[in-house]
C-alpha cells in the first residue's frame, strides 16, 4: 500500500522545487530589472505552481528535456541501439 | 448546459495562454535589453511595441512567424519537395513538367529495345512515331524562332 503521508511530503517538496525553478528562470531572464523579476516570478508561480501545478510540473519536465542537452545523448547512443544488421 | 460544462476548460486554456505570452515576452525583453541597453529611450519604445504585438496580436504574429519560417527559412526545402516529390507524381497523371519525363523514359526504353534487336508491337511503334514527330516539330519550331531572332538582330 502507498504511504499517503510520505507522498504528501514528496508532493510539497516537488511544489517547492517547482516554485524555486520558476523564480530562478525569471531571475536568469530578467536579471536587469529586480521588479520585473518579482512580477514575472509571481505570475509564473501563481499560475504554474498554485493554480495549475500539473501544468507547471509538465512544463518543468519538458523544459528539462528540451534545454538540458539530454536529447544530444540520443544521438550518442542511437548507433548502438539501431544498428544495421548484417545479412 | 453544454456551455457551462466547457467553461472551466476554456478558463484553463486562457490562463495558460496568458502564461505562455508572459514567457515569450520575457525572452523578447532579454533580447531587447541586450540590443538596446545603451539607449534607454529606444529600449522603452521597443518594449512598448513588442508588448503591444505580443499581448494584442499574438495569434497574427505567430501565424506570420510560421509563414516566415515555412517560406523563407525552409523555402528551398519546400521547392525541392515540389520539384522532385510532387511534380514526378503529378507527371503520372499528365500534369506539370513531370509528364515529359515519363514520355522520354518510355522513348529511351523502346530505343534500347530496338538497339538490342527486339521487335516492337503496334502500339509501341505508334508511340515511337508520334514521339519522334513531336520532337521534330519542336526542333523545327526552335529553328524558326532562332532564325527570326537572328533576322531581328540583323535588321
Amino acid at each position: 500500500m502507498l504511504f499517503l503521508e510520505e507522498l504528501q511530503w514528496v508532493w510539497w517538496i516537488i511544489i517547492f522545487l517547482m516554485a524555486y525553478y520558476y523564480y530562478n528562470w525569471a531571475q536568469e531572464h530578467l536579471a536587469f530589472s529586480p521588479v520585473l523579476t518579482l512580477v514575472v516570478a509571481a505570475i509564473l508561480i501563481y499560475y504554474l505552481v498554485i493554480v495549475y501545478p500539473w501544468a507547471g510540473l509538465l512544463g518543468w519536465f519538458v523544459s528539462i528535456i528540451m534545454f538540458s542537452g539530454l536529447l544530444f545523448m540520443g544521438a550518442v547512443f542511437a548507433p548502438f541501439l539501431f544498428r544495421a544488421r548484417p545479412k | 448546459m453544454i456551455e457551462l460544462a466547457a467553461l472551466p476548460l476554456l478558463q484553463v486554456t486562457a490562463d495558460l495562454w496568458f502564461v505562455v505570452r508572459i514567457l515569450v515576452f520575457s525572452y523578447l525583453l532579454f533580447q531587447l535589453y541586450l540590443m538596446f541597453r545603451d539607449s534607454q529611450i529606444i529600449f522603452g519604445m521597443a518594449v512598448i511595441v513588442s508588448a503591444y504585438f505580443i499581448f494584442v496580436h499574438a495569434v497574427s504574429v505567430t501565424i506570420l512567424m510560421l509563414c516566415f519560417f515555412l517560406f523563407v527559412v525552409f523555402g528551398n526545402q519546400l521547392q525541392m519537395l515540389v520539384m522532385f516529390g510532387l511534380e514526378p507524381l503529378l507527371g503520372v497523371f499528365g500534369i506539370g513538367s513531370g509528364r515529359f519525363h515519363l514520355e522520354q523514359n518510355e522513348f529511351m526504353r523502346l530505343e534500347q529495345k530496338v538497339a538490342q534487336g527486339e521487335t516492337l508491337g503496334a502500339s509501341e511503334m505508334n508511340f515511337m512515331q508520334q514521339y519522334s514527330a513531336k520532337q521534330m516539330r519542336a526542333q523545327q519550331m526552335t529553328g524558326q524562332m532562332q532564325e527570326q531572332q537572328m533576322r531581328r538582330r540583323m535588321g
